[in-house]
């Protein structure tokens, strides 16, 4: 199975819808950046207009920590969004270009094909992500430097800037593990629909519904509801972190998981092929 | 004979009260306030606000005579306007009137208590209360109410009898906050009735002030 | 080699196949002729486990990691590969052999040329089919299922198709099925031929046989062809130089004498096959 990895690792890389997935996400960063820049202190003196009345704001808030608190907000949509699309398509592009039953006609078993494709898609998606940090985070720090950061999560936070880094990083992990909760759910959603652009409208709505869910409270059910579980990387910015509350939504966050991949192969390896 | 002695009475009621303006204590510690030209701290802030989480601050405060107090720091700092002037600059740079109002025991010290009146319109704030430690020349509580920024509790504590304080206590009122909703963070949880409510928010500062230099007259 | 047995498979109320059974020995070129819709491509894809069946069962008698080769309809590509590439990346797959003169072999056996490297989009449909064969040879496989592979090569194309299964069968010893709708292909290339419709074999046999029994006509061309006596007596249907009649197969031979002692010029004479007879449930 290795050998069936490598060279789907191979194939994503030689196709360019993969450099244009990651163009992308790099032009979603410059974007946040640009805007940053532009209007940046503008929008920090919106904020802390009122304050400015009664207190002295003393410090550059605008700062390398604040533009990657930006940037993780990219994780409630662009992120996942870009990563499902791509993702999917290791699929469905099989499926349209038929390569899926060139490849069964050898000797390969399907668990074995549909499990790379599983695999293929969390070590995609972990690429992407160190990518997103990379670049974010050199460009963020190289233009705007260091400060403290500044959130509005449960009151307005000030966090100074080594523990800044620290949080942002955790953030990215936590990040991290969604966004492979995303991708496995876009191969899954691939296996159920096969064709491209039938594929691509049900992440969309997956998305979608997941953040509008997200709103909803569904009482105690809704701690193990995995629409309730896509914004566990804010905790990182709570001024107090709740680390057992962070801990069970990662737990349940990889259950979930494993459950639709074992889902989709089981789906996978009932079906014929062709 | 009545006019001359209508005449008589307003002089001595006017010298009276002009010679009432000011309490003598207040002007003791005035001069030795007056005394320091300029004086170094370090210093370490937390805020105890409803809204605001940030940790405790360090920075630098630097003073000079007849100048504001000035800091500085490496990372972000937040400090109030008002309550920090324990200069008492505000205080000094308008004419005011005192009133004494008897005394009162705080931590096991008798403070005299006056009631400050400003008799400058330009003064920003409308009455004060300040409570001195006649003993030690020194100013331990104020309790302002300003025109436009609300009214503050001003704790002072000295190390033994400096006339600049270690630790100032500041519990003030901030009217009219509002705090912009969905911006760079969580919407979820937003409880706007309990927001509209809390208007008025209260909070705490302790300064504690490590005086490195001090230059004296 | 392969032994199929009552295979059966529905999609929802279509009855894509009904009882089909076949057999293929090492070295045997097997065609399944069958108009488009017969469950030729039903068939393949169950052989080559592609598809379950609903019920019936088959055998391929290898120890081979890979048994069976196959291409089921068009040959899929990796296009933006060339041939090379698509042969590297696939053998990979499989832990199959990948080294440079490995598949230099595999494309030559096949006749691609082994310098190109453009992407495979470049290359023409019967360019495609050659290297679809190749990737089916991958592994060596010891068997080989080829389904329509004569779809959109010009008749040089087919030709030289043809001579390539042909060696292989005989050279590799492998046994080969190919399915087609197009009678004279099959003719040229099977050893044994199964006539498929509506989901279903109606009848088996070697070419030559298959052939035969479809036969009523034979057509004849030559330059002199109304002087013939034996010609005249016959129901025929002119057209230009070249005349049909009915003549039974036993009797081609007799015809074929007489016009030559006729002094006949006879530029042309074989069979007309007729599909409906072919297709006909026996």
């Amino acid at each position: 199975m290795i050998a069936l990895i490598q060279a789907e690792l191979y194939l994503i890389f030689r196709q360019k819808r993969t450099y244009y997935g990651l163009a992308a996400i790099f032009i979603i960063e410059l974007f946040i950046i640009a805007g940053s820049w532009y209007q940046g202190n503008e929008v920090i003196s919106v904020l802390l207009e009122n304050l400015t009345r009664s207190f002295y704001l003393e410090g550059n808030l605008l700062n390398g920590h604040l533009v990657l608190y930006l940037v993780l907000n990219s994780l409630w949509f662009n992120l996942p969004l870009i990563i499902m699309i791509i993702v999917s398509g290791f699929l469905t592009n099989d499926y349209k270009d038929r390569t899926i039953q060139t490849i069964m006609l050898q000797s390969i078993k399907k668990i074995d094909y549909i499990l790379t494709k599983y695999v293929v898609a969390i070590v995609f998606t972990l690429l992407v992500l160190v990518f997103l940090m990379a670049t974010a985070s050199l460009m963020a720090y190289t233009i705007f430097g260091n400060g403290d950061l500044i959130t509005y999560l449960n009151g307005l936070n000030f966090f100074e800037s080594n523990q800044a880094l620290s949080r942002i990083g955790l953030a990215f992990l936590s990040g991290t593990i969604l966004m492979l909760f995303y991708s496995i759910t876009s191969v899954t959603l691939a296996i159920i629909f096969k064709e491209i652009t039938i594929t691509w409208i049900a992440c969309i709505l997956f998305l979608i519904l997941s953040n509008l869910l997200l709103k909803i409270d569904f009482g105690i059910m809704g701690d193990w509801f995995f629409p309730k579980l896509i914004d566990t990387w804010q905790y990182f910015f709570y001024y107090n972190i709740p680390w057992s509350k962070i801990y069970f939504n990662h737990i349940v966050l990889m259950a979930y998981i494993i459950l639709f991949t074992t889902g989709g192969i089981l789906l996978f390896i009932k079906r014929d092929i062709g | 004979m009545k006019s001359l002695m209508l005449i008589l009475i307003v002089s001595l009621i006017s010298f009276h009260v002009s010679s009432q303006e000011i309490d003598s204590d207040l002007l003791t510690i005035k001069e030795r306030m007056d005394n320091v030209i300029e004086a170094r701290a370090a210093a370490k802030l937390e805020l105890d606000v409803d809204f605001i989480n940030m940790p405790v601050k360090n920075f630098d405060l630097y003073f000079q005579k007849s100048k504001p107090i000035s800091y500085s720091s490496d990372h972000f700092i937040i400090i109030p306007k008002r309550g920090l002037d324990f200069t008492w600059n505000e205080l000094f740079k308008h004419q005011f009137m005192t009133i004494y109002r008897g005394t009162e025991i705080h931590e096991g010290s008798t403070l005299k208590v006056l009631n400050v009146i400003p008799l400058d319109k330009k003064a920003d704030y409308a009455i004060m209360t300040l409570k001195l430690d006649t003993i030690k020349n020194q100013i331990r509580i104020a309790d302002i109410t300003t025109k436009n920024e609300g009214s503050y509790l001003l704790f002072l504590n000295y190390e033994n009898d400096n006339i600049l304080p270690s630790k100032l206590t500041v519990q003030f009122e901030l009217e009219r906050i509002r705090i912009p909703l969905n911006f760079m963070g969580k919407d979820t949880e937003i409880d706007k009735e309990k927001l509209k409510n809390k208007e008025i928010k209260k909070g705490i500062i302790f300064l504690y002030l490590t005086w490195q230099e001090v230059l004296t007259n | 080699m392969i032994h199929a047995q009552n295979l059966c498979k529905s999609y929802k109320e279509i009855k894509a196949l009904d009882g089909v059974g076949l057999s293929v020995k090492r070295g045997e070129v097997c065609g399944i002729l069958g108009p488009n819709g017969a469950g030729k491509s039903t068939l393949f894809k169950i052989l080559c486990r592609l598809v379950t069946p609903d019920s019936g069962n088959f055998v391929i008698n290898s120890t081979k990691k890979k048994a069976i080769g196959a291409i089921i309809e068009k040959p899929a590509l990796y296009e933006y590969l060339s041939a090379k590439e698509n042969l590297s990346i696939i053998s990979a797959m499989q832990g199959a052999p990948k080294d440079n003169i490995t598949l230099s072999g595999l494309l030559e056996n096949v006749g691609l040329p082994i310098g190109r490297n453009d992407p495979v989009k470049n290359f023409s449909l019967g360019m495609k089919q050659r290297l679809g064969i190749a990737i089916a040879l991958l592994n060596n496989p010891d068997c080989l299922i080829l389904d329509e592979p004569f779809l959109g090569l010009d008749p040089l194309g087919m030709q030289s198709f043809r001579n390539m299964i042909k060696q292989f069968a005989h050279d590799y010893n492998l046994a080969i099925l190919i399915s087609s709708h197009l009678l004279d292909e099959l003719s040229k290339t099977c050893d044994s031929l199964h006539v498929m419709n509506n989901g279903r074999i109606i009848q088996s046999g070697s070419t030559a046989q298959i052939l035969n029994n479809s036969t009523n006509d034979y057509t004849i061309c030559g330059h002199n062809l109304s002087d013939s006596q034996i010609l005249q007596k016959q129901d025929r249907k002119i057209d230009g130089d070249c005349i049909t009649i009915k003549l039974e197969v036993a009797k081609a031979s007799f015809y074929i004498k007489s016009l030559i002692e006729e002094g006949i010029e006879i530029t042309y004479f074989g069979p007309e096959k007729n599909l409906k007879e072919l297709y006909k449930p026996k």
